[in-house]
């Protein structure tokens, strides 16, 4: 079942046109990226999904069912994690859990159930009765997470929800997503951190200028790319005469102790080290880099700074 | 409506979290009208706004008529006549023409009337008084100049009366005036034939017939009105003024605020709650923009909640907020100044219910239109300062041009101190200030709410 599809949303702000006729289809249970730069639409997107915003045109159906305006049933089936830690710093993490609960519309012993359970999630049962304000950042991310899920949504929306956690509090916001996911729930995950999106999801979208500009799953992506991204060799010379010689690879140019080519289409990896062997090079030296989202998101978007 | 009490749980439940914001909410109305009430003459001593003006006085005439204007002087409640200036141990010394003018540059007092040597006037008649002053306070300073009138005015008869004597001598010349005086004398020993009387020829003047007459009434108790007109409650000049006083009865009747014990800080106090509101519930009004900061709003509005929830649980939060802070500051200047606010105590519930209303709508207005704190902040200011200037907070309308008189009734400042002043001053109950004052209040706040509510709707403070 296709859990949200959107065909030629659009959405404008004044002069600027954050959707510009936005297609996608996320299939339920999966966990669905969401990769762009910055001011590329994925905020605008999830707030209208949210109901947030009033989309200009297009058409959005969440579950089989269109989304018209401020529904508030559509809001119980939706969880959103902001991007910024939105939560009650002087109150307690079980005091939060319970505040946004009853806006959920608990009460009674589903909402203890519930608060327990977003506390489990967030592995913060031991804390749940400290202020927030005392808590470190990747406390209050998984807790910003355990929030948007304390009334069981059938869809997360999250918005680049690891911004400025360690490493080990990530592991853990991944692992909770990775579980999620694997209870049926279908989470979009917004980020520009393209290793985050490589992990987790099962498809990708990558988003520039209120469209979409590639959608598929990471493979798929990178088929695009060309096999070899970059082929490196260790203490090894550029002279004039290897110069000659690897051009016919591709382009070539000497880094620190490192030679490097960037190879042209038609290269075969097999010929390269043939010519490495003839060189009298140590194979153990070269280095094949293969292709990333990195480099197919930035030949999409583009190198320019996004402000 | 379900959110908007849980959002307005929250509310509260973030302010009793913050101990400094509950001492604060108690603590700064009490201070608040601690201070103003001392201003306003709320203390044990003679200061504030009840307090005595310094005059100082100089007969340098020598005449008794000159004494006569200075007493009546000192009879004024609101003045402090200084005869001498005062010295470092209890020594004071005299004034002079040039002393007493010398105090005011020196700034011990603003203002001195002096009553020359030569206070007659040479031509026709007329009397030259000095009025010495450095009029620094507007209000203070047309306060002394009419008091200085009216005492002069009441003693005009006598200041006059050596002059008419002189201009009735030489218009009869010295011995048409003797017989003058000598015939009068006569024919008043004729007519109180019988009495106890003398009449001497020599006191058949001017100032000797008034002195006499003064005399005889004071002694007598003779009064042209009877003794029935004797009350409280009625001015008259009394001593020589028995005869010229009594051409002027003054029969007061105060139809409000003759009860009241602290008549300065009750007329104030309305407007300084006011203005109190007015900052109180900017500055709650601010939280707005940090909880979009934080992103609030967004996690908010992705619930089942809408806008609306958001801003009548700021509403009812800011306005009970402002109930509780405006009933404290009553509170305490009932306990600190004696200011009655009992005897219509539901009324006064109700006033500052509305008021708060107002108060809080407004500041939701400024959230609604300004795009960061910093500018609701600013513009909140200059909006408040302005519109309690203009409404009578600070100085009673009445000294302001027409069209600023005008324009002060547009502002919802006034409307409110109307209504303090209503329900403390006039004592009127809540039906009675029905209309227009409460329905006025009533009428702002509806309108501020849908002005911010359209705001916030197509502003960005939700977006």
């Amino acid at each position: 079942m296709i859990a949200l599809a959107a065909h030629d949303l659009r959405k404008s702000f004044g002069t600027v046109q954050a959707l510009a006729g936005l297609d996608l289809e996320v299939d339920e249970g999966s966990l669905f990226g969401l990769l762009g730069p910055n001011g590329a639409g994925k905020s605008t997107f999830m707030n209208i999904v949210c109901g947030l915003h009033r989309p200009d045109g297009g058409e959005l159906s969440l579950f089989g069912r269109p989304v018209n305006g401020d529904d508030p049933a559509r809001k119980l089936e939706l969880g959103f994690v902001p991007q910024h830690i939105a939560l009650y710093r002087e109150f307690t993490a079980e005091a939060n859990l319970a505040l946004f609960g009853r806006l959920y519309g608990l009460s009674g012993s589903a909402l203890s159930k519930g608060v327990d359970a977003a506390l489990d999630l967030a592995r913060l049962k031991d804390r749940r009765g400290d202020p927030v304000k005392d808590f470190s950042g990747g406390m209050m991310r998984r807790l910003n997470i355990a929030v948007a899920l304390i009334h069981g949504p059938r869809l997360l929306l999250c918005d680049e929800p690891t911004v400025g956690v360690d490493p080990q509090s990530r592991n853990a916001i991944f692992d909770t997503l990775q579980d999620l996911k694997a209870g049926g729930m279908t989470v979009i995950y917004s980020t520009h951190y393209m290793e985050e999106a490589e992990r987790l999801c099962d498809r990708i979208a990558i988003i520039d200028q209120g469209r979409i500009l590639r959608l598929d799953d990471l493979d798929g992506l990178l088929e695009e790319l060309p096999p070899v991204n970059t082929v490196r060799v260790r203490k090894a010379v550029l002279d004039a005469e290897r110069t000659a010689a690897l051009e016919g690879f591709g382009e070539v140019r000497q880094e620190t102790r490192t030679m490097a080519l960037r190879p042209r289409d038609g290269f075969r990896l097999s010929a390269f080290y043939a010519w490495a062997e003839g060189e009298g090079l140590d194979p153990r030296d070269v280095q094949v880099e293969r292709p990333t989202l990195e480099n197919l998101f930035l030949r999409l978007t583009g190198r320019e700074l996004r402000e | 409506m379900r959110p908007v009490w849980v959002l307005l749980g929250k509310e509260w439940r973030q302010f009793l979290g913050d101990r400094g914001s509950i001492m604060l909410t108690f603590l700064v109305p009490f201070v608040l009208i601690y201070i103003f009430g001392n201003i306003f003459g709320g203390g044990d001593d003679d200061g504030g706004m009840g307090a005595k003006v310094t005059v100082a006085a100089l007969n340098a005439s020598g005449h008794t008529a000159g004494d006569a204007v200075i007493e009546a002087l000192e009879a004024e409640a609101s003045l402090r006549v200084l005869r001498a200036m005062p010295g470092g141990e209890g020594e004071d010394t005299p004034f002079t023409p040039e002393t007493i003018r010398q105090g005011i540059v020196d700034r011990r007092y603003n203002f001195a009337i002096v009553v020359p040597e030569d206070y007659l006037a040479e031509e026709g008649v007329g009397v030259q008084l000095e009025f010495i002053s450095n009029p620094r306070n507007e209000i203070e300073t047309q306060m002394v100049n009419g008091l200085v009138q009216k005492a002069v005015f009441m003693k005009l008869p006598e200041l006059l009366a050596p002059q008419a004597d002189a201009w009735q001598q030489e218009a009869m010349g010295d011995e048409g005036y003797q017989a003058f005086r000598e015939g009068l004398a006569a024919l008043l020993a004729e007519t109180f034939e019988g009495t106890e009387a003398e009449f001497d020829p020599d006191q058949m003047t001017f100032p000797g017939l008034l002195e006499a007459l003064s005399d005889d009434g004071a002694s007598s108790g003779a009064d042209p009105a009877g003794p029935e007109a004797k009350e409280d409650d009625e001015v008259t000049d009394g001593g020589f003024g028995n005869l010229f006083g009594s051409l002027l009865t003054l029969r007061e009747d105060q139809v409000y605020g003759k009860e009241v014990s602290n008549p300065q800080l009750t007329r104030m106090i309305g407007g300084y709650a006011i203005m109190f509101l007015l900052f109180a519930t900017t500055a709650s009004a601010a939280s707005l923009f940090e909880e979009r900061r934080d992103g609030m709003f967004l996690r908010l509005l992705s619930m089942p909640v809408r806008p609306t929830h958001i801003l009548w649980s700021k509403y009812l939060f800011n306005l009970s907020m402002g109930m509780i802070q405006a009933l404290t500051l009553f509170i305490a200047s009932s306990f600190l100044f004696e200011i009655d606010i009992w005897s219509q105590f539901p009324t006064l519930v109700l006033v500052c219910l509305l008021c708060a209303s107002v108060c809080t709508a407004f500041g939701m207005v400024l959230a609604a239109v300004c795009t960061t704190p910093q500018q609701a902040q600013g513009i909140g200011t200059l909006l408040i300062l302005g519109m309690t200037a203009i409404s009578g907070a600070w100085i009673p309308m009445q000294f302001m041009p027409s069209l600023m008189q005008s324009v002060g009734k547009f502002s919802l400042v006034y409307w409110g101190i109307e209504g303090f002043r209503g329900t403390l001053w006039e004592g009127l109950n809540a039906v009675e200030l029905f209309w227009p004052w409460l329905s006025v209040l009533v009428l702002y706040s509806v309108v501020l709410l849908a002005v911010a509510a359209w705001r916030f709707r197509t502003g960005n403070m939700f977006h």
